[in-house]
């Protein structure tokens, strides 16, 4: 297609189509002989000044696919000429609004990554198709990842936007009522129908309103589902470009090729999560900033699916098998940190209205039954919030997990981060916790790791970044820390497995032996050394947080030593087994020993060092350790 | 020994204690007199108003009072020969820190109240949106310098 092609003709009778409203509405008040005249005459004639603006842009506008990009000239008074390489191309949205459905024609817009967006409005239905395949041509579309199972919208209505998405359609359809001056009792429908329900028994009428808000929700949110995600593919070519393809009433699709990726986002919304929901956005660099956000659909890989689809798709885009990265949990100052949030959220609202009962007994009581439902709900958000922080480093990642209401695995590209910020409020402060956040170009330009220990944040910051910057980050000489006598004695090899976990696998340099650490606390022993404002960066008495805390200790922590990874697993296994039995906190059932051993055998394969913990009965906390170190250790 | 980020060299010009005590006092000053107006022209609301008045009166004060050098002793900024590594904050305390290898832009800026106190700032933007280090309160000729040195050091990164 080398020469120029314009429009469908009919398209012009779609640019006037927008004319009809405003045209009819001033008709109809002519005839009436109201006094809106005047307010109708002057939206008429912006009605047809937009018209003609847009009309003669469509009458005047060519288009083509010249050699490697797509011309398009427009423009009466203008003359416009824009030309968009075609590997510029990352968005293909084919819409169809009903002006446009009634007259068989289709709008392509196509979006790059730094010219915007060029839009191609009333194109024959067919042509639009065409013309898409054309764009996307060069991300030939290989094999299909993913694509919709009509099973998975079941996830749509599990959305805390159910309700409010009712509360807004409510909220506009009086302010509509309100604007044309009308009062709701004014409405006939609205006031028979409240009338009706006012009638009811109580219960019945409560149960009836919630069932219809519920109700109204769950046809909306599938309605918006099935839009956006109806005919949903996935696909990857040979070069790993992505494309996805999706929509109902408009066809979209975007293409993020392999070299703009920089990780990958697993969210778990808490009522999707607990249907065993998920859906997975990519973390790119060139899809323009506004559409970078974790929500947008634009940067949507999966929609909300069954967990083990999002995560074999994250797998797919960053080479992680999320489900057997070894977290690191944040100390315990952080669950404190959420519970006192949590309570401040619910107490003082709770207070006041206790204190109300003063004057009016029945809300004391009425308070009572609330906090009997809401410390409980809030307490849990806060200990499920903990459960979810943590972090952890493997195969060149950054990975970062926190969030309740939504809860957000973040998979970044440690070369992708391209600076560090630490924030530190005075609760963190006092408790040595620090909120880290790395800033890249993708995504959303800063990916946050909360309440980490401040140790453990400096520690990232040295071992992650390229060119490494201890000179910034710590008090001391770095080289001194290095050469730390004990851990010279255990392993002169520090640096080499220390400093990036995966660089003996990355460097072919496979580690010989396996050192299997077992070291252990009192309770009020570890709420001081857990206090990383206690003791310095090397000391040999600190937890053990990181593979560096393990490394640095003496001797004598080293329970084992075992040359095959399967021996140094079923140590580990064997260890975290017989603690099970005096667990203070029983370990639940279907925690099977078993799927640990997996997960501890492919982590230690992989060099991602595992550290497993348990609490004991009398307050003893145990953590084991498996490190893999190189020949030249002894 | 305290464990944070180490904190950067250099601290802001003494004299931006006197801007932050101007930027502190516009923030304050605005509501302290209109609500010591209201209670002066409304006297059937003086007994409510009042306390109104005297808390924001008083924190106010203690704000300007303290805020401003809390300010001034969390600023700091240095430049090595790898990063840029700024602190600041006032409650909460926030270090950036940028590889001199990530810096795209170096730009000076000069707010009114810097203008006031002949004081300048620099910005340095990576390419991330979440990325850039603000220095606030420096000599001119300080910051000249400054603008100079990272000119220089981020020549070589594509913009």
């Amino acid at each position: 297609m080398t020469s120029w092609q314009r429009p469908h003709p009919l398209s012009i009778a779609a640019g006037l189509a927008g004319l009809l409203g405003p045209l009819a509405a001033l008709g109809g008040a002519a005839l009436l002989g109201s006094g809106l005249l005047i307010p109708l005459g002057s939206l008429t004639v912006t009605a047809v000044t937009v018209a003609a603006v847009v009309t003669a842009r469509r009458a005047t506008t060519r288009y083509r696919i010249s050699g490697e990009a797509l011309e398009v000239r427009s423009g009466l008074a203008f003359r416009r000429r824009r030309t968009v390489p075609l590997d510029r191309v990352r968005t293909v949205d084919v819409t169809a609004d009903p002006v446009h459905r009634l007259l068989g024609l289709a709008a392509l817009t196509v979006g790059t990554a730094e010219a915007g967006r060029v839009a191609l409005p009333g194109l024959a239905r067919a042509e639009a198709r065409d013309l898409r395949a054309r764009l996307l041509e060069r991300a030939r579309p290989g094999e299909t990842v993913a694509t919709l199972d009509p099973r998975w919208i079941r996830y749509a209505p599990l959305t805390l936007w159910v309700i409010g998405g009712v509360g807004i359609a409510v909220g506009t359809a009086f302010r509509v009522i309100d604007a044309m001056g009308l009062e709701p009792q004014d409405v006939a429908l609205l006031r028979d129908g409240f009338a009706w329900l006012t009638g009811l028994p109580l219960p019945l009428a409560a149960a009836l309103a919630v069932a219809a808000v519920l109700g109204a929700g769950t046809l909306g949110a599938t309605a918006v589902y099935l839009e956006n995600w109806w005919r949903f593919t996935l696909q990857r070519d040979g070069s790993g470009t992505f494309t996805v393809l999706r929509g109902l009433l408009t066809t979209r699709s975007v293409t993020v090729p392999r070299d703009r990726i920089r990780g990958a986002q697993l969210t778990e919304p808490l009522l999707q999560r607990l249907a065993g929901g998920a859906r997975a956005n990519v973390i790119a660099v060139g899809l323009a900033s506004h559409e970078d956000a974790s929500t947008c659909a634009k940067t949507v890989l999966l929609p909300p699916a069954p967990r083990q689809h999002a995560v074999a798709v994250v797998h797919g885009t960053t080479g992680l098998p999320l489900d057997d990265v070894v977290w690191t949990p944040h100390p315990r100052a952080a669950l404190r940190r959420r519970v006192g949030r949590a309570l401040w959220c619910v107490l003082p609202p709770l207070a006041a209205l206790a204190a109300s009962g003063i004057r009016y007994p029945p809300l004391a009581v009425l308070a009572g039954c609330l906090a009997l439902v809401a410390v409980p709900a809030a307490l849990a958000l806060a200990v499920d919030a903990y459960r979810s922080l943590g972090h952890a480093i493997c195969d060149g990642h950054l990975l970062a997990r926190s969030g309740t209401f939504a809860r957000r695995t973040v998979a970044l590209d440690q070369g992708a981060v391209i600076g560090w910020t630490f924030t530190r409020s005075p609760f963190q402060r006092r408790h040595g916790l620090a909120t880290l956040g790395a800033t890249t170009a993708a995504g959303k330009h800063i990916y946050r790791l909360h309440d980490l220990p401040l140790e453990t944040a400096l520690t990232l910051t040295t071992e992650l970044t390229t060119p490494a910057l201890p000179a910034i980050v710590h008090p001391q000489d770095h080289s001194e820390t290095t050469s730390h006598p004990r851990a010279a004695a255990i392993c002169s090899a520090r640096s080499a497995s220390v400093e990036a976990p995966d660089a003996s696998r990355r460097d072919g340099a496979k580690p010989t032996h396996f050192h299997c650490y077992r070291w252990s606390a009192g309770g009020q022993e570890w709420e001081r050394l857990g206090r990383a404002d206690t003791l310095d960066a090397a000391s040999p008495d600190r937890p053990p947080v990181r593979t560096v805390d393990w490394l640095i200790k003496s001797a004598r922590f080293v329970a084992a030593v075992h040359t095959d990874p399967k021996d140094a697993r079923d140590w580990l296994i064997r260890e975290w087994d017989q603690a099970r039995g005096n667990a203070l906190n029983p370990v639940p059932e279907w925690v099977r020993s078993q799927d640990r051993a997996e997960r501890a055998l492919r982590a230690i394969e992989t060099a991602c060092w595992p550290t497993y913990s348990q609490w004991l009965a009398g307050g003893v906390i145990i953590l084991w350790s498996v490190v893999g170190t190189p020949e030249r250790c002894h | 020994m305290s464990l944070g980020p180490r904190p950067p060299r250099n601290p802001a010009a003494r004299r931006a204690v006197h801007m932050w005590t101007a930027v502190a006092l516009t923030a304050v000053v605005p509501p302290v007199l209109t609500l010591a107006l209201l209670t002066l022209l409304i006297p059937p609301a003086r007994p409510w108003l009042m306390p109104w008045l005297m808390a924001t009166a008083v924190l106010g004060a203690a704000y300007t009072a303290v805020a401003p050098r809390r300010r001034w002793a969390l600023h700091r900024w240095e430049v090595t020969d790898e990063a840029v590594h700024t602190r600041s904050g006032c409650v909460w305390e926030r270090s950036r820190i940028a590889p001199l290898s990530r810096v795209e832009t170096v730009d000076s800026l000069r707010g009114p109240f810097q203008q006031l106190f002949g004081l300048a700032g620099v910005t340095v933007t990576t390419a991330s949106a979440a990325g850039s280090l603000k220095i606030r309160g420096l000599e001119a000729e300080e910051a000249a310098a400054l603008l100079d040195t990272l000119a220089k050091a981020a020549g070589g990164n594509a913009p």
